[in-house]
């Protein structure tokens, strides 16, 4: 039985390279994404602390690149504090809680600007991350912008 | 019988679109498009699929890891967690002590670790790939102006690079009992 319009999902493996998907590829691919999924980060973001009224520039992440699923953005204790939802739907409605390991990041300075670090606290809260730039001696700065990278369970 | 996956584990960096079930010419069978989308995955969708994916393959990690360093008690460097291509694990582990299939970690000294993979990774099919490591993204997760330096060798000498060797400094020199969170790939 041919697939696509003369049969219905689920798709029937098998056929030639140019019109079917054999066993041994969906194979592959079922095997790759699962490897590619695991080393995934949860978001990818950019942040300007902007003197302590820090800015999300850029963000991406598992849940979606909506606003609504834009972390929280507020500033203590000399750290941009980024707060996720507790939880997350996908884009088929299933719920997953969010538990953040892990983050890093790099600053982000201008062309022929100087480069400096990112600190990240020890995360303690399982949908909070405190970061905040310095320049090269250490120095906290709340004008350097920095990427961000963080990654759940 | 264990279908045997086709091209390689995604760690040879080599992905392809036929990897996936894609092709420069793929088409719906007898020229039928999708009638359902509901029900219906098309040739174009597929296309696009394999193409994506074998985008990503090409630019995932090899590993993601944070590792502390053990100095004020001298011992193996301990991983926090890791997440490989290859497998996940939920807990952490002590370097002289790692599960099969991660990597080992040993202490240089302080804050000085390297850490050696496996010769051969499996796929979740069994499918083995040989393990040769390019280049990698530490960060430091101490406070302080901290450096962290890697470098990569082969110690078996047969070309593939299996072992990474990772220094965390600041400007007065060796940081001990450092953390960092490494990207390897």
């Amino acid at each position: 039985m041919a697939t696509g319009a003369f049969a219905p999902l689920p798709l029937r493996l098998g056929g030639s390279p140019e019109d079917g998907v054999t066993a041994a590829q969906f194979a592959r691919l079922s095997n790759d994404l699962a490897a590619a999924r695991r080393v995934a980060p949860f978001a990818r973001m950019v942040i300007d602390p902007n003197g302590g009224a820090p800015l999300l520039l850029h963000y991406r992440g598992q849940n979606g690149v909506g606003t609504a699923d834009r972390p929280v953005l507020s500033y203590a204790s000399n750290r941009v504090v980024v707060t996720f939802a507790t939880s997350y739907p996908d884009d088929l409605g299933v719920v997953s809680r969010v538990n953040i390991v892990a983050a890093r990041g790099a600053t982000s300075s201008a062309v022929g600007g100087a480069a400096g670090f990112v600190l990240v606290d020890d995360i303690t809260q399982r949908h909070v991350v405190r970061a905040i730039g310095t320049d090269i001696s250490g120095a906290i700065t709340t004008t350097r912008k920095f990427s961000l990278i963080v990654w759940s369970r | 019988m264990t279908v045997t996956p086709s091209g390689l584990p995604p760690w040879s960096y080599t992905a392809a679109i036929e990897y996936y079930g894609g092709h420069l010419d793929k088409r719906d069978y007898m020229g039928q498009g999708a009638v359902n989308a509901r029900t219906d995955v098309s040739a174009r969708q597929i296309a696009r699929l394999s193409a994506d994916l074998s985008a990503v393959v090409r630019v995932a990690p090899l590993c993601v890891m944070s590792f502390t360093c053990n100095d004020s008690s001298p011992a193996a460097p301990t991983v926090n967690w890791i997440r490989m291509m290859s497998g996940v694990l939920l807990d952490g582990y002590e370097g002289d002590a790692a599960p099969g299939g991660y990597p080992s970690g040993e202490r240089i000294g302080n804050g000085s670790v390297r850490f050696t993979f496996p010769t051969n990774l499996s796929d979740d099919f069994g499918v083995q790939q040989v393990v040769d490591i390019q280049g990698a993204l530490p960060t430091s997760q101490t406070s302080g102006a901290i450096a962290v330096d890697h470098v990569v060798t082969d110690p078996n000498a047969d070309t593939y690079s299996e072992r990474i060797q990772f220094d965390a400094q600041d400007s007065g020199g060796a940081v001990a009992d450092a953390s960092v969170v490494v990207e390897i790939w």
